[in-house]
């Protein structure tokens, strides 16, 4: 038969099988569909050989790479050899074309080679890929003598560089690796070249055909790579791959290996998955695929420890890890037990052999990772849990940084960790199918514990490394922050909808068990119920607001807590993949951590008990508010957390009043003033219109009526209202002190609407009174950018004089800034006065600004001094 | 038509996607950048160590309209994106000259 009429015939085969296949899900799929292509080539071969006499370099048709392993993908290549003594002649060429051209006109896609067997060995010996390829290579037709001196030359070649060889193809597979991505933790999977996809089983393939020269995959288990009950696990798995794979192509109707999110509900689908147990046919389907590529996973990272190690140390003395733990051994580099009998005498051993592993950096061989799944049960018992040894050498688990073969891992997969934490094993397979989580539950657990030590090491990419190890080297302590974030998702294993809130539940219970103080499980039940506040805050509040700041600080309370929750944030979403971490992200999370952990350090909220302490004073105002307003939250809401904080109760409620009064007036400030007879001070509390100049002008009035300013404090409110008390000496005249403060009233009315020169005024008056400096004051300015950071902060020290505070706010007010609030206070002659400024825009002023604004203020008061 | 470029606070996407959704403007196109303009970037002191900020973040939103729809679109998305505090963003306004739906090949304003 002619081979054009051999591709069509070949052709409508394939199309037959693949309709079987979507039909019926036929499982020899790749070992049928390459028999059709073997078939091809023998016919054609058959048929060229026939019609051409002049054919006088025999030559062998050899199958390579997933072709010659007879698992042939619906759309992967057709790699075909040619495989020639010496170099072919010309009309070897064409021969050759004859058989591919009709392939390649029907949209076949071939790799093909025409070699010598010592070009072969050239290739192999240059390129890793060429060498893969041909450990795969099998015998189709041809001239099969030619075929067995080619596979015993390069037998020859394997068998005398077997160790370099073995290095050269574990380092492919990580350098593989590190292109794909784990595909465990990746969204959207490459089930063929990530990590635990098929080219994972293809490595270990290669290496047992470099060491025993492979023929089939029973192999495997007669050559103890793998025990008689992880056998089938082996096939199901690499049969469960593959048959997605093979979906994979035909809905894309292209070699495709990357599992995207449009394809994961058809395929889950096709393969029968269907919704049940509360999740979705993909939840399901991810599942188990997931539970398939760590199975492969696994398998590769045990072949990889056991041979990819010198068993011959005579040749090469390498350097030999030691234990001293009684009852473990490192034997070629794994560590294990030293007998069965050992683990019943002392349990404990279980947890050691982890701990150790991990400090070692030695994996666990694989007979004793069976034993800890056989004797796991000894876990499940109080006294166990309960040892103080045992706990603690878990938590140093959870401190070892991230790891190949790390001993979290570990734990998970010899199922110790579901029998120590029996709550784990609801999580195990837990998959969420949205954006951001679509692995296990359990693995994502692990993966943030991991993530905390890789924030913090300095190896670390990540920009703010330094800062978070700053952070972590404060947390005492530390196993606090470990286990709340093993656990932040603890509450995913049950059907509540809100899985922080039921996680915080679950961890009370959970925790007592493990000899946690009661301070500390109320400490990790919040974490865990609280761990997606700061992701929610940053990204759904104004962060560049102050009350966003307190609300925050308010909710978590202490410095130590608000670092924790920080870190754990960070490892949660380090740990959820790709698109829950992003520099975007992290900037506005470490920035709402930054200034909130100033608020609890720094402002006027640190402290002890400042929270408790505001709680229950916002209470209290409440209850007050409610026999003035039907509705005390609206005015509530206004009052920044600081005035809330700083005022007592009784002045707070004159404000509230004016401030209903301010609102019916419809006047620019309203004020009324607290008599104090014994003393012959009067306290003046003011509401404005949240001008900026407004504080000084007040200030001024009260000079130019002759009453000395003794004290003043000043806040805004959220809603652009301006609170003031001032504390003054009492108006000269007692008997018509009203008319006084009409007066009062009067001017600073004319004052706003720009009808009285107050500057003068207030000139007038300091001339008259003169500056008494009898201790000849220094003046001082101090100006604090990073206390706040909303504010800056300056703080005048000074000799006291009528109008001084006039002139102090009017300095400010000329320096385009803001006074948010102020507190001013006498003492004799003199004075201390702090004023907290923001720009007139309400942004935070500049630590250049800050330092122009000490050197102004310092320059008007000399200038003042001088005039008078 | 026009393009709308609008960048606003993150925490005011929603906001916004709401109230053009009420006036019957939907689809946008929306990006994580960052940036500065008149807020310029800050910086935050930690142990001593400065953590500078010097790109802010934000959110931009990408959305056309039938040219006699501008007005009232970019009165929408200022209203809805307002806190009348620094860095609240910027609308920019540009000339389309060209839109094609993919799916239908339709053009121009049948596809918007």
């Amino acid at each position: 038969m002619k081979t054009e009429t051999l591709v069509k015939e070949l052709k409508e085969k394939k199309e037959e099988l693949s309709e079987i296949f979507l039909a019926k899900g036929e499982s020899c799929f790749q070992k049928k569909l390459s028999d059709l292509y073997d078939d091809y080539f023998m016919k054609s071969f058959e048929y060229i050989s026939d019609i051409s006499n002049s054919l006088n370099t025999p030559f062998a048709v050899v199958a390579l790479g997933g072709y010659g392993r007879q698992e042939q993908a619906p759309h992967s290549d057709i790699d075909i050899l040619f495989l020639f003594e010496n170099k072919p002649e010309e009309e070897a060429d064409k021969i050759i074309k004859e058989i591919l051209y009709p392939l390649w006109d029907y949209k076949f896609t071939i790799g093909h080679s025409t070699r010598t067997i010592n070009e072969c060995l050239k290739e192999a010996k240059s390129d890793i890929f060429n060498l893969t390829a041909m450990l795969d290579s099998r015998f189709i037709c041809g001239f099969s003598p030619l075929y067995i001196r080619f596979a015993e030359k390069f037998r020859n070649y394997l068998s005398l560089n077997s160790r370099k060889l073995t290095e050269d193809i574990f380092a492919a597979a990580e350098t593989r690796h590190r292109e794909y991505g784990n595909s465990e933790y990746l969204l959207e999977p490459d089930i063929k070249s990530g990590m635990g996809g098929l080219r994972d089983y293809h490595t270990m393939r290669w290496i047992a055909k470099v060491h025993f020269d492979l023929q089939e995959l029973k192999d495997f288990l007669y050559h103890g790579y793998l025990s008689e009950t992880e056998y089938p696990e082996f096939l199901e798995s690499l049969s469960f791959i593959s048959r997605v794979r093979n979906n994979l192509h035909f809905l894309t109707n292209r070699k495709c290996d990357k599992l995207h999110f449009d394809h994961q509900l058809r395929i889950a689908n096709k393969l029968g998955f269907s919704d049940k147990e509360g999740k979705t046919s993909v939840e399901n389907f991810l599942g188990e695929l997931h539970t398939r590529l760590n199975y492969l996973k696994e398998f590769f990272l045990m072949i990889k420890n056991e041979s990819g190690r010198p068993r011959k140390l005579g040749i090469k003395r390498v350097y030999q890890k030691t234990t001293s733990v009684k009852d473990l051994e490192i034997k070629n580099s794994l560590i294990g037990f030293k007998s069965p009998e050992k683990i019943l005498n002392d349990p404990s051993l279980l947890v050691k052999i982890f701990k150790e592993s991990g400090l070692k950096k030695v994996p666990i061989n694989s007979e004793s990772k069976r034993l800890v799944w056989d004797f796991g049960y000894l876990a499940a018992q109080d006294k166990f849990r309960k040892n103080q040894d045992n706990i603690s050498a878990f938590e140093k688990i959870m401190s070892i940084p991230y790891m190949d073969n790390h001993p979290l891992d570990s734990m998970l997969n010899t199922g110790f960790l579901g029998v120590y934490i029996p709550e784990f094993t609801d999580i195990a397979n837990r998959i969420q199918y949205n954006d951001y989580h679509i692995y296990p539950v359990a693995r994502h657990s692990i993966r943030a514990v991991q993530a905390v030590q890789e924030l913090i090491s300095e190896k670390g990419s990540l920009k703010n490394s330094d800062l978070y190890a700053s952070v972590y080297s404060e947390i005492k302590p530390k196993r606090v922050l470990l286990w709340a974030v093993l656990l932040h998702d603890i509450g995913k294993g049950t059907s509540d909808n809100d899985h922080s809130i039921s996680g915080a539940e679950m961890v009370k219970k959970i925790l007592p068990d493990f000899n946690m103080k009661k301070e500390h499980i109320d400490n990790i039940a919040f974490l865990v119920e609280n761990h997606l506040y700061l992701v929610k805050t940053a990204t759904r509040r104004d962060i560049f607001d102050e009350e966003t700041i307190n609300a925050c600080a308010v909710k978590i309370k202490s410095a130590m807590r608000l670092k924790m929750l920080y870190l754990l944030t960070l490892a949660d979403s380090k740990a959820t993949g790709p698109k829950a971490w992003s520099e975007w992200n992290e900037s506005l999370i470490t920035s709402l951590f930054l200034k909130t952990l100033k608020v609890l350090e720094k402002g006027n909220l640190s402290g002890p008990n400042a929270i408790r302490h505001l709680e229950k004073k916002t209470g209290g105002i409440s209850a007050l508010l409610k026999e003035y307003t039907d509705n005390p939250e609206a005015i509530l809401s206004n009052m920044p957390a600081t005035y809330v904080f700083e005022l007592p109760e009784s002045d707070i409620l004159i404000h509230a009043k004016l401030y209903t009064r301010l609102k019916n007036s419809g006047k620019p400030f309203v004020f009324e003033v607290e008599k104090n007879k014994d003393s012959g001070l009067r306290r003046v509390f003011f509401c404005a219109d949240d001008r900026p100049g407004f504080f000084s002008k007040a200030a001024g009035i009260f000079t130019v009526n002759n009453m000395d300013i003794l004290d003043a404090r000043a806040f805004s409110w959220k809603n652009s209202t301006a609170l003031s008390i001032f504390t003054v000496s009492a108006p000269l005249d007692t008997v018509y002190e009203e008319r006084i403060w009409n007066k009062t009233e009067k001017d600073l009315e004319k004052v706003l609407n720009n009808e009285f020169d107050l500057a003068s005024a207030v000139m007038n008056k300091k001339s008259s009174y003169g500056i008494e400096d009898l201790f000849n004051t220094k003046d001082i300015v101090k100006t604090d950018n990073d206390s706040s950071s909303f504010y800056s902060i300056v703080e005048v020290h000074t000799v006291d004089y009528p109008g001084l505070l006039y002139d102090l706010t009017n300095i400010l007010y000329k320096c385009g800034t803001d006074i948010k609030s102020a507190k001013i206070a006498t003492k004799t002659t003199q004075v201390v006065d702090v004023f907290y400024l923001s720009s007139v825009e309400g942004e935070k002023i500049s630590s250049e600004k800050a330092s122009t604004i000490e050197k102004e203020i310092l320059r008007e008061l000399s200038e003042i001094k001088e005039a008078v | 038509m026009k393009k709308i470029e609008a960048i606003i606070k993150p925490f005011k996407l929603d906001d916004v996607k709401e109230a053009l959704n009420e006036v019957g403007i939907q689809g946008m196109t929306v990006s994580e950048v960052k940036g500065y303009g008149r807020q310029k970037g800050h910086k935050e002191i930690y142990r001593g160590a400065e953590y500078v900020v010097d790109f802010v973040p934000k959110v931009k939103i990408e959305i056309a309209v039938k040219s006699e729809r501008i007005d009232e679109a970019v009165s929408v998305i200022r209203e809805a994106a307002k806190t009348d505090n620094i860095g609240d963003g910027k609308i920019f306004v540009s000339q389309l000259e060209k839109v094609v739906r993919v799916r239908t090949g339709e053009t121009d304003e049948d596809a918007l």
